[in-house]
This record gives structure tokens, sequence and C-alpha cells, in this order.
């Protein structure tokens, strides 16, 4: 017995992450909530969907960015941005590059199933522009 | 048994009824279910032998995972006992939020399994339902025969309302249930043929 978007714990997803203060008192950097996954919660990425914030950040262990996920209105995934290995763009899996995948209704909520998000793209010059500030710590 | 015997065993592989879905779950079928008068006992409380007034009961299981795990491991113990009662639920094995994704798309698959096994053994199934979160209604909805009647339960899920609510409106979208046998208190906006069944009245009675 259990589920129907309950929790073992019997707390929310707010509770099986918290917000990260190691790199700044109030746990946000430009605005955005930075996460961490609560110990023993099993989590290590960032929240599928969001709680009430339109955004998290999860930062490296030298407070570095990692990863920056955008949630809609309806707290539905739609993009990440993540500075990790992509092989894909990169050709190998020792070096980081920025980049992002969307994330559309269809993995959310699939229909119709499989649920997959869009393969890894280079950030445009626009979405550089408007997401730098975030890239906390790398030299871009 | 030897090893061939054991790896071609179907309780082993788990492959004989019609897959359906990106997983492959065992289809469960829409069947008949009457509606008047719905009563439920814990399948903790069914017993081999049962008293008349209990056969007209349906059996849930909306008790803690490790009451019923035995069934999965050994499903046709479970025939004779369960054929006394007017129905059962599919065992309703957790998907919690914390579960990784593989977690609970077994629980999904095990409640699935049994479901399509008794109605293969005759007997009256209704697929308990069950979601975490969004990216769950990828898999929590399969092989389920759209216009089935289906089972909820309420216990514990007074404080996620929002994505209980969430949940179960996609599985209204996508199953439209003819009805939907609702253990416990549902809430004031849940849509749909709700049944609620009081849990109190399902408890254990001296016997």
């Amino acid at each position: 017995m259990g589920g129907r978007g309950t929790f073992a714990a019997g707390k929310s997803v707010d509770y099986l992450y918290e917000v990260d203060t190691a790199f700044s008192k109030d746990g946000k950097w430009e605005g955005v909530k930075i996460l961490k996954g609560k110990e023993g919660s099993g989590k290590h990425g960032l929240p599928e969907s969001s709680h009430s914030s339109d955004a998290y950040l999860k930062l490296e262990p030298d407070g570095s960015f990692r990863e920056l996920r955008l949630y809609d209105k309806s707290h539905a995934l739609y993009m990440e941005i993540a500075y990790t290995i992509e092989e894909s763009l990169t050709g190998n899996r020792h070096e980081k590059v920025l980049h992002y995948h969307t994330y559309d209704s269809r993995f959310s909520k699939n229909k119709d199933g499989p649920f997959s998000r869009s393969k890894a793209k280079l950030l445009t010059d626009s979405m550089m522009k408007q997401y730098k500030k975030y890239f906390r710590g790398l030299n871009i | 048994m030897n090893s061939k015997s054991f790896r071609t065993d179907p309780c082993f592989l788990r492959n004989e009824f019609f897959p359906i879905g990106k997983y492959g779950f065992a289809h469960i079928r829409k069947q008949i279910i009457p509606l008047d008068d719905v009563k439920l006992i814990a399948c903790s409380d069914t017993r081999q032998n049962e008293a008349p007034d209990y056969k007209k009961y349906g059996v849930h299981f909306f008790v803690d995972d490790f009451r019923f795990s035995g069934i999965f491991s050994h499903p046709q113990t479970t025939v004779d006992k369960y054929s006394q009662y007017a129905f059962l639920m599919t065992p309703d094995f957790s998907l919690y939020g914390e579960m990784p994704r593989w977690r609970q798309i077994e629980s999904i698959g095990k409640n699935r399994w049994i479901g399509a096994y008794w109605q293969n053994k005759g007997l009256l199934v209704i697929p308990t339902i069950s979601w975490s979160d969004y990216v769950s209604y990828g898999y929590c909805f399969d092989s389920i025969e759209k216009r089935c009647v289906v089972g909820v339960g309420m216990i514990g899920c007074k404080h996620e309302k929002k994505a209980f609510l969430s949940g179960y409106n996609e599985m209204l979208a996508r199953i439209e249930p003819e009805a939907v046998i609702c253990f416990g208190d549902p809430f004031p906006e849940m849509e749909g043929n709700v049944i609620a069944v009081n849990y109190k009245e399902s408890r254990k009675k001296v016997r």
C-alpha cells in the first residue's frame, strides 16, 4: 500500500531535497534556489517537478554550476541546462560541456510512451546571454 | 528442480500474459463487476473457509506490502482462498515518491501480473491504480482496458491532495473508468462515478 502522490517518509518532494546553503546564506544564486538531495533520500539530481519555484539550481561540491532546471506553470519540467559530460557533443567521456535538453509534456505527462527528453544541444547565443548569470564559477 | 526447469518456469519468466505498453505489463481486461452495495475486506482478514456473509465482500490490498508480497511469489496458493470472495482488487504494491523508477515500475508490473493471473483463473478482478509523480504517468496507467472498474485508496493521501488529484485526473482521462472504488473518504474534487467504501467498516471484525 502506498503511492498516489505520497511518500514513504510522509513528506512531500520539498523534504526530499533541501536548500543548499553551503555557498550562500539564503541558499539562492541569482534568485534561484540551490537544492541538494537530503541524505538518505536517494535523490542526486534535481526534481522532475517543482513544488512552487519555476527553477532550481544544483552546484558542484566546489560551488560551480552543474545544472539548472526550469519548470512551467503547472510545475512540470521543460528544460535543463547542465555543465556535464555529454559524449554526443564532445565525442569523449571526460570533457564537460555546457548544453541543454528540453522536456515537453510527453516527459512529465506521457500519454503515448516512451517518454524521453531531447538530445543534448549546445546553447544558442541568446540562451547564453539569458542564462549566463546562473553559471556560477564557469569561465565563459 | 534442475536449472532448465527453473529458468523456463512461467513463475520465473512471468511472460505468459499478453504484454502491453513499453514495459510489457500483463493486460487487465474489463470485467462486469457487481457494483450495488460494495463492501471490502482486507486481504489480511481473509480466511480459507470464509463465513457466508463475507463471501459477498471484495478483497482489498490497502495494507502494508509485506502482508501480501507472498502472493507474487506463490500465486497458485491464493486461488482457492480468494475465489470465495465477490471480487479481488489487485495488490497495491507501493509507488512511493522516494522509490527509483525501476522500483516503481516493478510495483506496477507485479500489480498487473497478479491481476491477469487471477483473471486467467476465472476470478473477478478490479485493478488497483497507483501513481507517484508526473513522470510516473508514463507507466502507471498502462495495460488497463478502458472503461474498467478501478480502485484507489485514500490512506495517507490527505496531505498530498494536489499530487493525488493530479494523478487521479490523469487516470480518469486515460482509463475512463466505469466506476472508481474508493477505499476511504474521497476528496470532494474527485470526479467520475466514485463509490466510496468506509475503511473503518472494512477493518477486521471479531469473528
